[in-house]
């Protein structure tokens, strides 16, 4: 059975991009174009195994906000999160750091730049799911 | 001009220099000055002339006419030094300091090795009123004749009048120093000392002054006015007996009473010597009208009372008389020596031997105090001492008795005991006189002198002091007043000139405060000006972040369909398409990597103060670096070389950023090295120091264009034609991510054979104890 990822970003053609991107993979992919709607996608099931969020995202709730929000619900608890920013990450400058370990930062499983490199992401999400499978 | 006409023309010269000499030791010195100008006029352009004229004029008596004719003789031809110099002594002397200034500067201009005329212009200007100027020149003297002292001094003194009295001070010492021990250095270095509120130095060096050159009347006063005694170095014939010595040297008073008393000893002595002389004189006279009475009162009874009895009344008489009268002897004698009559009767009828009343004075036996008693002569009498006295005697009118001499003897302790009280009482009355006319005359001088120079006294230590308003009431004419009136004059000089510096002073307080104001207020400005900035520098930096990101959300959203397009996830493809979509993600690619290094080089800019700082291997991270440009090595065929990148570098840091240093320079070199060339990356640790050096054979950088490298935007001219791609910001971003770090890059380069560049990176251990330090 494969995999289902959802994409949470209100940019349509990143998304589209990605769905290719992954369903070519072997993922089974949805997506919502805001913090609200990914809330109802999830209420309405089924639970995804790892989630692709944008941090910058129209609406009430971005990415931030969206990710503490979804910690508190018992049953996403432990959903693999996988955070894309069009912020720099590389140079190590950044304010949000992805170790979990950490209380102070954002409780992510990874975090990844904006034009997103496939094969890491890739990676990155068969590394999360592979317990459920 | 022709061989022969110059020897002629010399031959000339030298004979009016000759005649000109002559003249001139002759004492003619109108006619040589004559024959020199008549060569000047003459269009010569020999020096010695003007040389002869220098010499010449300021030797004579009127300044005024040898200035005019040396005035004409320097306009002629090219005057020498010595000349110009001669003219401005002279200019100087006549007090035109304005034309002596522009004579000496010509002087100067003409010889500037010249001392001495640096030292005139230095007095020149010095006498004009152009103290600096002053400083300048006496400085320069000084300077072409170290053995100017006059030079020297005039400095210090220019230097003092500025107000320049530490500097003064190190002219004059340098002066002493230099073995000139000089009153007058001593003098100025003593105001100098005082201007700068020394005291202790200066009262020394007005005391060695006045020491060198005891009528220094100018160090004295500047002493006395200290409040200090000017003798203080001084040793006067009075230091045997200190006490009195100090107290006659200090003691106006005690001097004046001191000489009044010598002369009043003198006069009470000669007062009492004439007292108890007229005294005496007096006893006397009393004596010789009490023996002459005697006598006329025996010549009477002689006279009268002869016949009847006459020698028996003469006896009786006697006696009565010498009882009377309290003589020791009364005795009348006839000329043969026969005693007629006498108060001792014993005697009566006797003869005394070598009787001669004419020479009654000459006896031998007369002894001290003759002198002192005229005629009269001390015999020793059986009843003691007594005073003698011989009267010749007329014959008796009946001739009776016949003519003889009258003898009197007064016993002299009575008139002894008389003129002893009066010279006792001559002594007392002298003494008395003396101590009180002493007293009267201290009494008077205390009055007259002593209280105004305590006033005066008082008045310059209130002066001393800083009181400059202290003026003593109008003292009249005589020698105090005179002094009191000089220093009323000096007081009021000094407060003029205390209200001159402190006009000066408030002058200068108001221009400093304008000064801080205006200073304060343009500081203000550019602080409001940099704060200005630095917002906007952070609205730029928050808006270049928004752009960039703006850019890069649809930039995603193009790669990844780029990207989907390019591996057929769309359906396949024909080659041009493939190629072409090919292309368009190689520029998109690009694209991102331009704004990723925007981002990166703006974030570093503004968050450069708190990078991040972890423990971590810089060997294992270039190391990693190394291997993913390995590659893109292999594909454009140029070796890579790697050496010590294993060895552990522990030090703190950002694991990511130095990821990105090593992975930048690797790619540059790499990206810049034909095939065929070599990369070399060897990374080492050189005292506390990682290295990591990366140095390539490729095209290398335009000299002119090295410093450039590290800046944002710089892409070596020969680099864009090698490579398209590049955003002239990789460097820049090392740079800064290296200096984060507490590094520093360095790169060298030989245009078409290679580039190097060496990274140093602190260790840990300096790293640990810096923030131990901090």
């Amino acid at each position: 059975m494969a995999h289902r990822i959802m994409v949470v970003d209100d940019d349509p053609d990143l998304v589209a991009g990605l769905k290719l991107f992954l369903e070519s993979k072997g993922f089974e992919v949805s997506s919502a174009d805001s913090g609200e709607a990914a809330f109802k996608a999830l209420e309405a099931g089924p639970r995804p195994d790892a989630m692709i969020l944008d941090v910058m995202m129209a609406g009430r709730a971005d990415g931030f906000i969206f990710v503490r929000r979804l910690r508190k619900m018992e049953p996403y608890r432990a959903l693999p999160v996988v955070m894309l920013t069009g912020m720099r990450q590389a140079t190590g400058f950044a304010p949000v750091r992805d170790d979990p370990r950490d209380p102070v930062f954002l409780p992510v499983d990874a975090f990844m730049e904006k034009p997103v490199d496939r094969e890491k992401l890739l990676s990155k999400l068969r590394e999360v799911v592979k317990p459920a499978a | 001009m022709s061989t022969k006409g110059a020897s002629s023309e010399a031959d000339a010269s030298a004979g009016a220099r000759h005649d000109a000499l002559a003249a001139a030791s002759a004492g003619r010195v109108d006619d040589a000055c004559r024959i020199c100008l008549g060569v000047i006029d003459g269009g010569s352009a020999e020096a010695w002339p003007h040389e002869l004229l220098a010499w010449l004029l300021p030797q004579k008596s009127d300044t005024r006419a040898a200035a005019e004719v040396l005035e004409r003789a320097v306009q002629r031809g090219s005057p020498p030094a010595a000349a110009l110099h001669a003219l401005g002594t002279l200019y100087y002397r006549l007090g035109a300091f304005g034309k002596a200034d522009a004579v000496l500067q010509r002087a100067a201009e003409a010889d500037p090795y010249r001392g001495d005329v640096h030292y005139l212009r230095g007095l020149v200007q010095f006498h004009a009123g152009r103290g600096r100027e002053a400083v300048g020149s006496f400085r320069q003297a000084a300077r072409l004749d170290p053995a100017n002292n006059a030079a020297r001094y005039q400095l210090a003194v220019a230097l003092a009048r500025l107000g320049r009295h530490r500097e003064a001070i190190e002219q004059l010492r340098a002066l002493l120093q230099g073995g000139v021990d000089d009153a007058a250095a001593h003098y100025r270095l003593g105001l100098a000392h005082r201007a700068l509120g020394e005291m202790a130095d200066a009262a020394y060096h007005f005391a060695r002054s006045l020491e060198i050159d005891p009528c220094d009347e100018a160090s004295r006063r500047m002493l006395l006015m200290m409040g200090r005694r000017p003798s203080g170095l001084r040793r006067g014939p009075a230091a045997w007996l200190p006490w009195l010595g100090a107290f006659v040297r200090t003691s106006l008073v005690a001097r004046v009473a001191l000489v009044a008393a010598a002369v009043f000893v003198l006069a009470g002595g000669g007062l009492a010597t004439w007292l108890v002389r007229s005294a005496e004189d007096a006893d006397v006279a009393a004596f010789r009208a009490r023996a002459w009475a005697v006598s006329d009162a025996l010549m009477l009874t002689l006279r009268t009372e002869a016949d009847a009895g006459g020698t028996e009344r003469l006896r009786s008489d006697v006696a009565a008389l010498a009882r009377e009268g309290g003589f020791t002897l009364i005795r009348v004698m006839s000329k043969s020596g026969l005693i007629l009559a006498s108060s001792q009767p014993v005697e009566t009828g006797t003869s005394m031997p070598r009787t001669d009343a004419t020479c009654a004075g000459c006896h031998d036996g007369s002894r001290l105090r003759e002198g002192s008693w005229g005629r009269f002569r001390v015999v020793q009498e059986n009843r003691g001492p007594g005073l003698e006295l011989l009267r010749p005697l007329g014959a008796s009118a009946g001739g009776t008795l016949p003519a003889g001499m009258l003898h009197l003897v007064l016993p002299l302790d009575e008139v002894e005991q008389r003129r002893h009280g009066r010279r006792l009482e001559a002594l007392a009355i002298g003494t008395g006189a003396v101590v009180l006319v002493a007293l009267a005359v201290a009494l008077i001088v205390r009055v007259l002198v002593r209280r105004p120079l305590a006033a005066l006294e008082a008045a310059a230590g209130r002066v001393a002091a800083g009181e400059l308003t202290t003026e003593l009431p109008d003292p009249g004419t005589d020698e105090v007043g005179r002094l009191v009136t000089a220093f009323n004059w000096m007081t009021r000089e000094l407060r003029r000139g205390a209200d001159e510096v402190e006009e000066a002073h408030r002058d200068l307080e108001q221009r400093v405060e304008d000064a801080t104001t205006q200073y304060r207020s343009a500081s203000e400005e550019l602080k409001a000006a940099n704060e200005r900035l630095l917002e906007f520098d952070r609205l730029k930096s928050a808006y270049v972040q928004k752009v960039v990101h703006d850019l890069r959300a649809p930039l995603a959203a193009v790669l990844i369909s780029l990207q989907n397009a390019d591996e057929g996830l769309l359906g396949p493809l024909d080659t041009r398409a493939k190629e072409t979509i090919a292309r368009a993600l190689a520029r998109a690619h690009a694209m991102d990597r331009l704004i990723a290094d925007l981002l990166d080089l703006e974030r570093l800019r503004t968050e450069a103060a708190r990078p991040v700082r972890v423990a971590l291997d810089a060997g294992e991270v270039f190391a990693k670096a190394a291997e993913a440009a390995r590659e893109r090595a292999e594909r454009r065929r140029v070796a890579l070389e790697t050496e010590g990148l294993g060895a552990a570098m522990p030090l703190a840091g950002d694991p990511e950023g130095l990821a990105s240093v090593a992975a930048n320079l690797v790619d540059n070199a790499v990206k810049y090295t034909r095939a065929g060339g070599l990369v070399r990356v060897t990374a080492a640790t050189q005292g506390s120091e990682a290295v990591l050096k990366v140095s390539d054979s490729g095209i290398g950088i335009p000299a002119a264009e090295l410093p450039l490298v590290f800046g944002e935007f710089f892409r070596a001219s020969n680099a864009r034609a090698v490579e398209h791609e590049g955003t002239g910001l990789g460097l820049a971003i090392v740079r800064r991510i290296v200096e984060a770090h507490g590094g520093s890059i360095a790169v060298e380069s030989v245009l078409g054979s290679g580039t190097t560049f060496t990274v140093r990176l602190p260790l840990q251990a300096q790293e640990v104890r810096a923030q131990g330090a901090a």
